[in-house]
């Protein structure tokens, strides 16, 4: 193993419904040690951004979830946790395809030559003020080539894109040991190097782009992202923040 | 920096439509945040330095510079919650600990977590606030009897809005 805790107590399952909520499940009854992760090699009703469900084919892609109790995080800080899983999920795809150009397409989706390859979806629980539980969830696509019609033009996997794809296991390690590294300096203050790495990777930083707010699509310019995760684009001089229920950036390919 | 320079600093913000700026130099930090005119909800049992309301006037808050702000930076200013007398009863202002969208339910086809006249247990949850695909589950802090919900399901919160009102009995 690569890591010091992350991934050392697993909770393997042939099939699940969801890692996250197995995971919050769990943690309803009992607090299992950080680092805990709930794995699965299908999962048949993983949950993405507006109730899009994803299935994806048995062992072809890694799917779970990892349980953090990050308590020197405030509520309002938690972004900073999808900033460091979006970094480590597209490092360990550069690290299996180093001469490919590897995006975060805010706030969190990661991108492969501009195809969707991954998808993150965290929750937490908190009480009042205080964090008290972190659950992050993340699908990658390892070795499926095959996608449902209406997701093909616009996905893909490390299978598609190298000759001889890793094992699912191997990438697990790679990822495990890119968050908890992140994770733990994140733990000991670092936070500059951490906006400074996720602006050199946000797609269309600096740029001007289609943004989808509403009915309407406009051409912006990416500022950047807020210390709420909210997206900062200018539009006719003026700027302006959105969430992610509000505006879409709508990939070129 | 002195007095001058605040107020100076103040007029530049308050000529452009920032609602909030925050300048850090190597021995202090300041944050200038202003609520947009829609958000301004003037509470009036709120204690007084929240409820500074001349609809733009921009709410001063220095910060004080920790040597290391990443083991404990919980200071007592940033409690969203805060217990009050109001009609002699103990009201228990919950507030959102973060922006984001307000949810009463896990989604449309379930009954809301809480109800006004319910009674609620510390760590009973409360609310979903999602922001920027982060979904979090908000628990309460307190035991006590919801008396009044102050934000509609499905609307936009802002960082310290109050959402519910928690009598705490005695």
């Amino acid at each position: 193993m690569l890591t010091q805790f992350f991934g050392h107590n697993r909770l393997s399952f042939e099939t699940l419904p969801s890692t996250n909520t197995y995971a919050l499940e769990l943690l309803a009854g009992e607090t299992p040690p950080e680092g805990t992760i709930v794995i699965t090699g299908h999962q048949t009703r993983g949950r993405g951004q507006k109730g899009n469900v994803w299935t994806g084919e048995q062992d072809k892609n890694l799917t779970f979830s990892l349980i953090l109790y990050p308590h020197f995080l405030q509520p309002r800080e938690l972004f900073l946790i999808s900033k460091m899983t979006a970094l480590a999920v597209r490092t360990t795809i550069a690290h299996f395809l180093p001469l490919q150009e590897t995006l975060i397409k805010w706030p969190n989706d990661i991108l492969l030559g501009r195809k969707k390859i991954s998808g993150i979806l965290i929750e937490n629980q908190l009480e009042g003020s205080h964090v008290r539980t972190v659950v992050i969830g993340i699908g990658l696509n390892v070795g499926q080539v095959e996608f449902p019609a209406e997701l093909s033009h616009k996905s893909v996997s490390l299978a598609m894109s190298m000759a001889a794809p890793p094992q699912v296991e191997t990438v697990l390690q790679v990822l495990l040991r890119q968050l908890e590294d992140r994770y733990i300096a994140l733990r000991s203050g670092y936070r500059d190097a951490l906006h400074r790495e996720y602006y050199e990777f946000l797609y269309a930083y600096g740029e001007l782009v289609p943004i989808k707010t509403g009915e309407e699509t406009l051409n912006m310019r990416v500022v950047g992202v807020d210390e709420y995760g909210r997206l900062a684009a200018e539009y006719e001089g003026s700027l302006r923040y959105f969430d992610i229920k509000e505006a879409g950036i709508q990939v070129q390919p | 920096m002195d007095y001058k320079e605040i107020q100076e600093l103040l007029r530049l913000v308050s000529r452009t439509n920032l609602t909030e700026v925050e300048i850090e130099k190597k021995d202090f930090k300041i944050r200038i945040r202003r609520k947009p005119p829609e958000n301004n909800v003037i509470y009036t049992s709120q204690p007084a330095p929240m409820s500074v309301s001349p609809m733009q006037a921009p709410m001063i808050q220095t910060l004080p510079q920790l040597p290391d702000s990443s083991h404990d930076s919980r200071s007592s200013s940033d409690k969203p919650a805060e217990k009050q007398e109001v009609a002699g009863k103990n009201l228990y202002e919950f507030r959102s600990p973060m922006i984001g969208t307000f949810y009463r339910s896990p989604n449309p086809e379930v009954p809301p977590f809480a109800k006004v006249g319910d009674t609620v247990e510390k760590g009973q949850v409360l609310c979903i606030i999602e922001a920027m695909k982060l979904f979090n589950e908000i628990e309460s802090e307190v035991d006590g009897k919801i008396v009044k919900i102050l934000v509609e399901n499905a609307q936009p919160v802002e960082y310290d809005q109050p959402l519910f009102l928690i009598d705490t009995g005695a």
